[in-house]
């Protein structure tokens, strides 16, 4: 006769015996679900990859949620984005990503520099790098951050937070001609001579006498086929005026020297009309403000639709307008050339070169041809809006690790039947 | 045949297989080595030290071999032990073969049953077989490995294997003519011997920095024979010293790659000269430039400070003294005597100069400096001369001070009769509209003001008569002055009686005369060289001669002298992680280019080189450099409501 | 400042206002022929100062030696890389004076070698043609001096473009007359300083 003992042992084996079944039921029935309609999954941005590769092969959830720290890559993002295809809704939210996007567009300057755009929230710190490493930081404005880049590379990025938006060069511009227009005085000699160590070709008429006045080039057709900008330091363009009004019009750049609004024809097309002459001290143009330093025309009676560029006091400085299909640009700065001979800085002569460059690249006309460029993400954030939809909160409900239960109950299972086992063994029972 | 005598048939036959086998299995164990050396070679060259020790690795292996197969088979030797394993494969003998052979155990009644018996049982055969088993399994694993030397057929590495063993011998015998003679490098600088500094060695140099005309010896180990070095166009062939071989060249003026070449073996190292600085001369004493009133007396005492980064040789005063006036100018140079500064790297030197032995006269100009000059024998001497103190004796006519002097008279006398003539002519003008009263006054005061310009007047002609003696005598300009002074007491005169209509003509000749000194007599006074201005509106466009403008030519686009380096330094970045060798030649060459044009980039390029040497990653350094060759970003701001870029 | 005006180079050494009348000249034949918005009055300049810089032509003259300062130096060198006209006349018209050699000497230390400028030289063709070159002045051969008819210009080229240019013609003396003199003159003998202007001021 069996002692109590071993009854109660024999009970707690049929016990083991019976939740082992149990457990194995389960464990079939919910591998069957599983495969059937998967649970709701989640995710974070470390785990995606792997868990996209589950979703894909091991389970088919109903809804994931991603919870992202960085935009995912464009084939984590592109694969996502198929995974609604498959009856998977997918979710996602990303508390700490920061819009951002870029733009990187080479400049009308034969010195080949680009100019990025970066859209970043207001105060938000921007970091600059190429394929090289970082260049620069910057504070986000209400309109971002604007940056030239004299050197740019294959790609740039800017680097707001966690989010990466990277950019391009996509167009090759092509420069035609400049024309300066001028009397024979330092401004007009020096501009001409910036813009050509700048690399610009340049045609001119510079007016010296009526015995004759010094030319360089043919100066026929005003044109955008021709030039890409004309410039006119004073009213001796005039000459040239309708013909110049019609180029603008048709899309062509004019740089305007303010005294040169004093010709009507140019006038009519200017952003406002020079005021009296502020001469300046003499003093030597600074590093930090070169320009406070030189003698100003303001520009006055300023057009409806001209645009302030930049005001020396309450007197504006440079102004632009848009004119047909083309644009105009008038600065009040008559004596710039004392920047390059008199700045302060060793490097005056190229900063006053980038200067009028500048104003050049403003308003230039180029023809642009689209150029092949690697793989870029210019706003990663709206790319995975336009992909995913709008984000959703994160309601937390969805277990973080769906193979939790599973692994619980394998241990159990084994646990049961271990203590099984023991138990018959101990009993002498094979 | 006796028992024994077929037990040691069996031995010699059991031994012959025995020994055959080792042999076998020695020549197996030595192609394994060689086959399994031929293998790893074919995955990663072998290092010379395993490329020499092959030879004695076969050896060791074929002995090894040979000699457990001697162990295993040393029962072979005995006649008992041979016996017994007869027995060991034949039981029916119940060990009568062992008995029979050992008289000590066999009965002698028993001899002949036991000799029946071991003569029953078949010893060849299975002996044969044994022998064939034995030596065929050594034949055939020989066989394999030979086919796998077959057709690996490593010859070049038995070749490097057995030119590799000497270097294995103790006491080491010649260097390896495959060891790299440029890896252990050491460079020995000796300053020239003006620079009296010392000596320095530099271990494995990269870049080495020493002043022009150094002596630069390169050592290395081995022989000689064959190692050579290219600076420019020259090739230097190396020669034999104490250590091994040796190259000695002397510090170019600028910067250059030391290529070394040790047949496909390639070492560069820059030499980046330094130059001597000239002296670095400031005169003390006279602290200013100076003029004198009057000719000076006495004697002026000269000092100057001069310094030199390595020593300084000799230094002397040098004297301009200049006399003369207009077209006819004499200049005497003279210079001290030669104050020998004994190699001092800071010293002083003195004169004193007797102004009473110059010949100083009235409008010289004496012109000092100090000139010294350093040991430099080789580009040099370097010499450094010290800013000039100009000291002027003024002319008698330069009698106002140089500085703040006043006004000249005549010219400040024709200002204030031109400011009188038009107030003058204002008043007969407007004569009507005043009441008479107030013309009289006016006119009486404009009388007044006339007659102090004629004081003035005779106040110049008093000056300009004076012969500084106490007599006086008439000059061209105060005849004219006198003249002036003389028609100012006529206008004066019909001023003070209200008749400006009469004072006028006199007024206007009255100017004439004072314009007409003003410019006769343009004094030459330092600093107050009076313009005069043009009446741009009435001369502008008068000219009457021809003229034609010509075209003008376009200026050229500035080169970028950093542009090209630019280039080629993202070149040799991008072969940094593929080809670190090449990257590394291409980035000392670059660095050199850069010693002299673009110092942060050659600093930044000397770690990256450092860098790639250790075998470390040089990103940080490259990005470094590159970012020193190219102009900063710079950010832009201004209104939204433009879509250009603001400059 | 964005007049035209005629500097005169103040230097520390030497007789630098040895040409007085010589701007009022210039300026005068300047108007005569050109729209050019010129000053009616020279202005003296020190080499050592800041100011030079507003004057990017400059007259430089004298006899005596000339010792630039470091100040002076290092502007003067500045000032021609920038894109400065310096025009530096010996006084002398003697190239083996103290003037020639004092300056040449600082000239080679600033900028090295100059360069001989060929008689067609746009120099010699930007206003006024000028077939044989820089005209001869009436002082050259008037005993004085070493005598010589001197040929050519020498000068430093800043990327193709005169920045110094030196002359020992005696240009000074030439030019350095009284006003009033200029209308008895059958030739104005300052129309090659008109080139000069019209050269800085165009190229």
């Amino acid at each position: 006769m069996r002692s109590p003992g071993s009854a109660a042992r024999s009970s707690l084996e049929w016990l083991l015996r019976g939740a082992v079944l149990v457990l194995l039921a389960a464990y079939l029935a919910r591998t069957i679900r599983a495969q059937r309609h998967g649970a709701e999954e989640r995710a974070t941005s470390s785990e995606l990859r792997s868990a996209l590769a589950r979703w894909s092969t091991v389970v088919a959830p109903d809804r994931v949620h991603v919870v992202l720290d960085h935009p995912p890559a464009g084939l984590e993002r592109d694969w996502l984005a198929a995974l609604p295809s498959a009856s998977t809704a997918v979710a996602w939210s990303g508390p700490t990503l920061l819009p951002s996007a870029i733009a990187v567009e080479p400049r009308a300057d034969p010195a080949r520099g680009a100019e990025v755009s970066v859209a970043a929230p207001a105060g938000t710190m921007v970091v600059l790098r190429d394929t090289v490493g970082p260049l620069d930081s910057a504070r986000a404005t209400a309109i971002g951050v604007r940056a030239y880049l004299p050197k740019p590379r294959r790609t740039t990025d800017a680097v707001v937070g966690p989010v990466v938006a990277r950019g391009a060069v996509h167009d090759s511009l092509s420069l035609k001609k400049l024309l300066v227009l001028g009397p024979a005085n330092w401004e007009t000699k020096f501009t001409v001579a910036a813009l050509e160590e700048r690399g610009w070709k340049v045609d001119a008429h510079i007016a010296l006498s009526p015995k004759g006045d010094v030319q360089q080039g043919e100066i026929g057709a005003i044109d955008t086929a021709r030039y890409s900008a004309v410039l006119a330091i004073d009213s001796s363009a005039g000459r040239y005026g309708e013909r110049i009004a019609q180029y603008v019009r048709s899309g062509g750049g004019l740089v305007l020297w303010s005294p040169a609004t004093k010709a009507r024809s140019l006038a009519a097309i200017a952003p406002g009309t020079a005021g009296m002459l502020q001469e300046d001290e003499g003093a030597a143009p600074s590093d930090t403000a070169p320009r406070a330093a030189l003698e100003l025309t303001p520009i006055t009676q300023l057009a409806p639709d001209a645009v302030v560029l930049e005001r020396r006091g309450n007197d504006v400085a440079l102004a632009a307008r848009r004119v047909g299909s083309g644009r105009v640009i008038e600065t009040g700065y008559t004596n710039s050339w004392r920047w390059r001979m008199a700045g302060a800085g060793d490097d005056a002569p190229e900063q006053h070169r980038a200067w009028l460059a500048s104003l050049v690249a403003n308003v230039a006309y180029a023809g642009r041809t689209v150029i092949p460029t690697p793989p870029t993400d210019v706003a990663p954030l709206a790319s995975l809006i336009e992909r995913l939809g709008p984000s959703t909160p994160d309601d937390g409900q969805v277990p973080r690790d769906p193979n939790a239960i599973a692994r619980w109950m394998f241990a159990m299972l084994c646990i049961a039947l271990i203590i099984e086992w023991a138990s018959r063994r101990l009993r002498g029972v094979k | 045949m006796t028992p024994i005598e077929r037990v040691r048939r069996a031995r010699g036959r059991l031994a012959g297989a025995v020994v055959l086998s080792a042999l076998f299995w020695a020549a197996a164990a030595a192609m394994a080595v060689i086959d399994l050396a031929a293998l790893v070679a074919l995955i990663a060259p072998l290092p010379p030290l395993v490329r020499a020790a092959i030879i004695p690795l076969v050896i060791l292996a074929a002995l090894a071999a040979g000699g457990a197969v001697l162990w295993r088979g040393r029962a072979a030797r005995s006649v008992e032990r041979v016996a017994l394993w007869i027995e060991e494969h034949e039981p029916s003998l119940q060990y009568a073969l062992v008995t029979a052979i050992d008289p000590r155990i066999a009965p002698a009644e028993r001899h002949a049953e036991l000799h029946r018996i071991a003569e029953g049982a078949n010893v060849e055969a299975f002996v044969g077989r044994a022998w064939r088993r034995t030596v065929g399994q050594a034949v055939l694993v020989a066989l394999v490995a030979a086919g796998v030397l077959a057709i690996l057929r490593p010859s070049d590495l038995l070749e490097g294997a057995v030119r590799g063993l000497p270097g294995l011998l103790p006491g080491g015998g010649p260097p390896a003519p495959m060891a790299n003679r440029l890896a252990d490098l050491t460079a020995r600088v000796e300053p020239p011997a003006y620079a009296r500094l010392r000596a320095e060695t530099i271990d494995e140099p990269t870049s080495v920095a020493a002043l022009i005309g150094s002596r630069v010896t390169f050592t290395g180990k081995g022989p000689a024979e064959g190692v050579t070095g290219d600076v420019g166009k020259d090739t230097l062939q190396a020669a034999a010293g104490e250590r091994g071989w040796f190259l000695r060249l002397t510090m170019p003026k600028e910067p250059a790659v030391f290529a070394m070449h040790d047949r496909a073996y390639k070492r560069l190292v820059v030499l980046d000269p330094r130059t001597d600085s000239a002296p670095t001369v400031r005169l003390k004493l006279p602290l200013h430039d100076t003029t004198y009133q009057t000719v000076p007396k006495g004697k002026l005492v000269i000092e100057a400070e001069a310094t030199d980064d390595i020593g300084l040789a000799y230094g002397y005063m040098e004297y301009f003294l200049s006399s003369g006036s207009e077209e006819s100018f004499e200049t005497k140079q003279m210079t001290g005597p030669r104050v020998q500064l004994g190699n001092a790297r800071a010293a002083t030197l003195r004169a004193v100069i007797d102004f009473d032995t110059l010949g100083l006269k009235p409008g010289s100009v004496l012109h000092i400096r100090t000139v010294a000059f350093d040991y430099n024998d080789v580009t040099g001497p370097g010499k450094g001369v010290s800013e000039t103190r100009t000291l002027r004796v003024a002319e008698p006519i330069d009698s106002t001070s140089i500085n703040a002097a006043p006004p000249l008279p005549i010219d400040s006398m024709w200002i204030s009769q031109r400011l009188l003539n038009m107030k003058t002519d204002t008043l007969i003008r407007t004569k009507r509209k005043l009441k008479r009263e107030d013309f009289v006054h006016k006119s009486s005061g404009y009388s007044n003001a006339q007659e102090d310009i004629r004081k003035r007047a005779l106040a110049v002609v008093a000056l300009l008569e004076d012969n500084g003696v106490g007599g006086s005598f008439e000059t061209e300009t105060s005849k004219k002055l006198r003249e002036a002074a003389d028609l100012m007491w006529t206008a004066r005169e019909h001023l003070a009686v209200a008749e400006p209509d009469t004072a006028m003509p006199y007024m206007i000749k009255i100017l004439k005369i004072l314009d007409e000194i003003r410019l006769a007599n343009r004094y030459h006074m330092r600093g107050l060289l009076a313009p005069v201005a043009v009446n741009i509106e009435r001369v502008r466009l008068t000219g009457t001669e021809k003229a034609s403008t010509s075209p003008r030519n376009a200026r050229d686009a500035l080169h970028d002298a950093n542009a090209a380096l630019a280039a080629r330094l993202d070149v040799a970045a991008a072969l940094a992680h593929t080809a670190p060798q090449a990257a590394l030649d291409s980035l000392t060459y670059i660095r050199v280019a850069a010693l002299t044009k673009a110092p942060a980039v050659a600093a930044a390029l000397g770690e990256a080189i450092t860098a790639l040497q250790k075998g470390m990653p040089a990103d940080d350094a490259l990005a470094q450099a590159r970012r020193a060759l190219e102009p900063k970003p710079r950010f832009l701001g201004g209104s939204a409501d433009w879509g250009g870029v603001m400059p | 400042m964005s007049q035209f005006v005629f500097a005169t180079a103040e230097y520390a050494s030497g007789d630098w206002e040895s040409a007085p009348a010589l701007p009022e000249n210039v300026i005068d034949t300047l108007a005569k022929y050109t729209t050019i918005d010129v000053a009616p009055v020279g202005v003296n300049v020190k080499l050592s100062s800041d100011e030079l810089f507003n004057y990017p032509f400059v007259w430089m003259t004298g006899h005596l030696p000339v010792r630039f300062t470091d100040a002076e130096r290092r502007n003067v060198k500045r000032y021609v890389e920038r894109g400065g006209f310096l025009m530096i006349d010996d006084h002398n018209h003697d190239i083996t004076g103290v003037f020639h050699k004092t300056v040449n000497e600082e000239i080679e230390r600033l900028f090295g070698k100059m360069t001989r400028l060929p008689k067609d030289h746009e120099l010699y063709r930007c206003f006024f043609v000028f077939e044989d070159g820089p005209p001869n002045t009436h002082h050259e051969l008037n005993g004085y001096g070493d005598d010589l008819l001197h040929r050519y210009l020498d000068a430093v080229l800043v990327n193709g473009r005169i920045g110094l240019l030196y002359s020992s013609k005696d240009y000074s003396s030439e030019w350095n007359f009284h006003a009033e003199t200029k209308k008895f003159m059958q030739q104005d003998p300052t129309k090659f300083a008109v080139n000069l202007i019209v050269y800085a001021l165009t190229r």
